[in-house]
């Protein structure tokens, strides 16, 4: 009788559900703040780098105005994102520094540590080598705090990048396998095919230009997997280049350069252009041609 | 199979299912007699039952977009409906004849000087009736005893304070005492003098439950409300239908379509004339060329005919310029009319808007509902994160 009864109550119920009241209202300005980071996150992933940079600082103001520092800190990595996109490497700095230090003084250790390896990257992308060696120092020292394999996988990439930078390439291949694996582990595509790139580059400086172009392709093939423009233009030149050191299938070296270049024009990346340009009038000398 | 026939058990378990049956059947019965009585309830209130009706009455042109049963409607509320709508006689002045209840409490706002107003409802033609508060002049009916006394009964009546005047009082076309004016002694006097022999006179101390009299314009005094009442004259405020403005118009367009074919037509023939000038003073150069000697003469004759075409363009841009003027007066009723419009549907603007947050609200209640709410995907809005890439070289 019971069960029959509390059976029939719980259909009632069931049927009778109603929605669930409506969240609270979120207040004005906190609204504001939120819109105006999703824009600037919208911006910086289509890489439209000075709109996300403008969005960026707009929603940084507004958090500060609120006295939310977390995520203004939080704006203010990815303004400096935002600006080593965009080449400005000093205003990139700053605004990451900026950030460092919040988080250092709210006790975020994790995002401080992200904050950090940005900076070490902006120092690498400026040539600032000193710097770049101390950052990546006092990041050495933190890493084993912390425990998302994605950060540490991203450390290590960069480590191995420096290595690879000095000439030191058995300790750049261990870290960048160390990278590789950790990247796996987080089962970050990403990450996995740009560790396969930077490997391809370390081949390619030993000479082992058979194992470059195994990994440049398999990089491609990841990179177009993963529709990465960037990844996948990238893979075109090393394959490119590596095929006109190699002084193999010239004509092929040719069109992938070619590709290359054109995707960087489409991309706007002036530098990555005269560097793919560079190589393809190498490539059309050394077969002959007059172009 | 009988009951008895079954072991103890079974019967125990079905007789717990009888039980549970019943007390199926007794909650749903109740749950039909509460849905059943809030439905009489609404009802009851929507259509006014139990309250006391009292007729009004419109005159008006015409009955489109007016409906029986249509609510009416007076400061926002809706205060009773449209009982009757029927075709005046073939000879009377005004063409529809329209009755309305108004429910209680509200034919206390309707005075004598109330108006009732055709609206457009909507773009589809349809028109309502909104009623104004009466604000200077006597209750349409009265709820008070209505007696009518000679004058020298009246006499004992002076200075009561409950006792006034039940109709208005007028010295050759000026009211000098409106109705409800108390009864005091000079007001008597005025009254006397006047020669009035009896007056109706309202007693505000006794209250009465139905109408004891109904507000008549032509005598200027409460009447007593006959049996077959057809009910209180309301005056009208009429806008036209949708469709006679949409005639309207039209018919502007099609007076100003002439004049602007008028227009294009006298511009041809001036544009031929100044052709046939140009031609005429192409062929003067030519003839004056040889022709020297008689140069006095035929500069005569030049400037004579310059002269009469000029005359012959000044009379056409006089002529131009007037039908412009015509033109742009159709143009500028055109306009009007089309403001009017707007003007006269001013709440669709509102309506639609309410319309998009009412739908954007169901469309959020949906979202939330816990049958629906995973057909939706999860909020694109999230928190932005601190991101951090590897570096590709």
């Amino acid at each position: 009788m019971k069960k029959g009864l509390a059976i029939v109550l719980g259909v009632a119920l069931l049927a009778g559900c109603r929605s669930s009241k409506p969240p609270p209202p979120v207040p004005l300005h906190v609204e504001e703040a939120q819109r105006a980071a999703a824009q600037a996150a919208k911006l910086s992933e289509e890489a439209n780098w000075a709109a996300a940079a403008k969005q960026w600082d707009l929603a940084a103001d507004f958090y500060f105005l609120l006295n939310d520092r977390t995520n203004a800190a939080i704006a203010l990595h990815n303004l400096g994102q935002a600006y080593r996109g965009g080449d400005d490497f000093a205003s990139a700095e700053q605004a990451l520094a900026e950030a460092a230090k919040i988080n250092e003084e709210l006790g975020r250790r994790k995002e401080w540590f992200r904050n950090y390896l940005a900076l070490a990257q902006v120092a690498a992308n400026a040539g600032d080598t000193n710097v770049q060696a101390k950052r990546l120092e006092v990041l050495s020292k933190a890493v084993t705090e912390i425990p998302e394999p994605e950060l540490k996988g991203t450390f290590h990439n960069e480590m191995g990048l420096w290595r690879l930078e000095q000439g030191r390439f058995s300790e750049a291949a261990e870290a960048l396998e160390r990278a590789e694996s950790y990247f796996k582990e987080a089962k970050d595509r990403y990450g996995v095919a740009t560790v396969r790139a930077n490997e391809a580059k370390l081949y390619e400086r030993q000479g082992n230009y058979p194992a470059a172009m195994d990994s440049w392709q398999v990089a491609l093939g990841d990179f177009e997997a993963l529709a990465n423009p960037a990844g996948i233009t990238r893979s075109l030149l090393g394959l490119g280049r590596t095929l006109l050191l190699a002084n193999q299938d010239l004509p092929k070296a040719e069109d992938l350069l070619r590709r290359a270049a054109r995707n960087y024009e489409t991309l706007k990346k002036p530098k990555e252009l005269q560097e793919a340009q560079t190589l393809l009038a190498k490539c059309l000398k050394a077969q002959g041609k007059t172009e | 199979m009988p009951l008895q026939d079954l072991t103890p058990q079974l019967r125990t378990r079905l007789s717990r299912v009888e039980r549970l049956v019943g007390l199926f059947v007794t909650v749903a019965t109740i749950l039909l007699i509460v849905g059943l009585t809030y439905y009489v309830v609404q009802t009851a209130k929507r259509k006014g039952w139990g309250r006391q009706k009292l007729p009004y009455f419109l005159l008006i042109d015409s009955a489109t977009g007016l409906q029986l049963g249509s609510r009416v409607r007076l400061m926002g509320f809706d205060i009773g409906e449209i009982t009757q709508i029927t075709a005046g006689e073939p000879y009377d002045p005004y063409n529809v004849f329209v009755q309305i209840r108004v429910w209680e409490p509200y034919f206390g706002y309707i005075w004598a000087d109330s108006r009732a107003k055709i609206l457009s409802a909507d773009f589809l033609g349809g028109r309502f009736i909104e009623v104004t508060k009466g604000t200077n002049a006597p209750p349409s009916f009265l709820f008070y005893e209505l007696r009518t006394v000679s004058i020298k009964d009246a006499q004992g009546l002076v200075d009561r304070p409950n006792v006034v005047l039940g109709q208005e009082i007028y010295v050759t076309n000026q009211m000098v005492l409106g109705a409800f004016a108390p009864l005091t002694s000079s007001n008597y006097n005025t009254i006397a003098q006047l020669g009035i022999a009896n007056v109706k006179i309202i007693d505000k101390g006794v209250k009465t439950k139905k109408p004891e009299g109904m507000w008549d314009d032509k005598t200027a005094t409460y009447q007593p409300v006959p049996v077959e009442n057809k009910g209180y004259w309301l005056q009208v405020e009429e806008s036209p239908a949708l469709t006679e403005r949409l005639e309207r118009v039209v018919n502007a367009v099609e007076e100003a379509l002439p004049d602007f074919l008028g227009l294009t037509n006298k511009l041809a023939s001036v544009l031929t004339n100044a052709a046939a000038i140009f031609t005429h003073a192409d062929d003067l150069l030519v003839t004056a060329k040889p022709a020297l000697t008689n140069l006095t003469a035929r500069l005569d004759t030049v400037l004579a005919s310059s002269d009469k075409t000029i005359i012959t363009a000044q009379t056409n841009i006089n002529l131009v310029v007037s039908n412009l003027v015509v033109t742009l007066e159709n143009v500028g009723n055109l306009t009007s009319n089309l403001n009017a419009q707007v003007q006269a549907n001013g709440f669709i603007l509102r309506q639609i808007s309410d319309l998009i947050v009412h739908s954007d609200e169901a469309v959020q209640g949906l979202k939330r509902h816990w049958l629906l709410k995973g057909a939706f995907g999860p909020g694109t809005n999230q928190a932005p994160e601190s991101v951090v890439k590897p570096r590709l070289e």
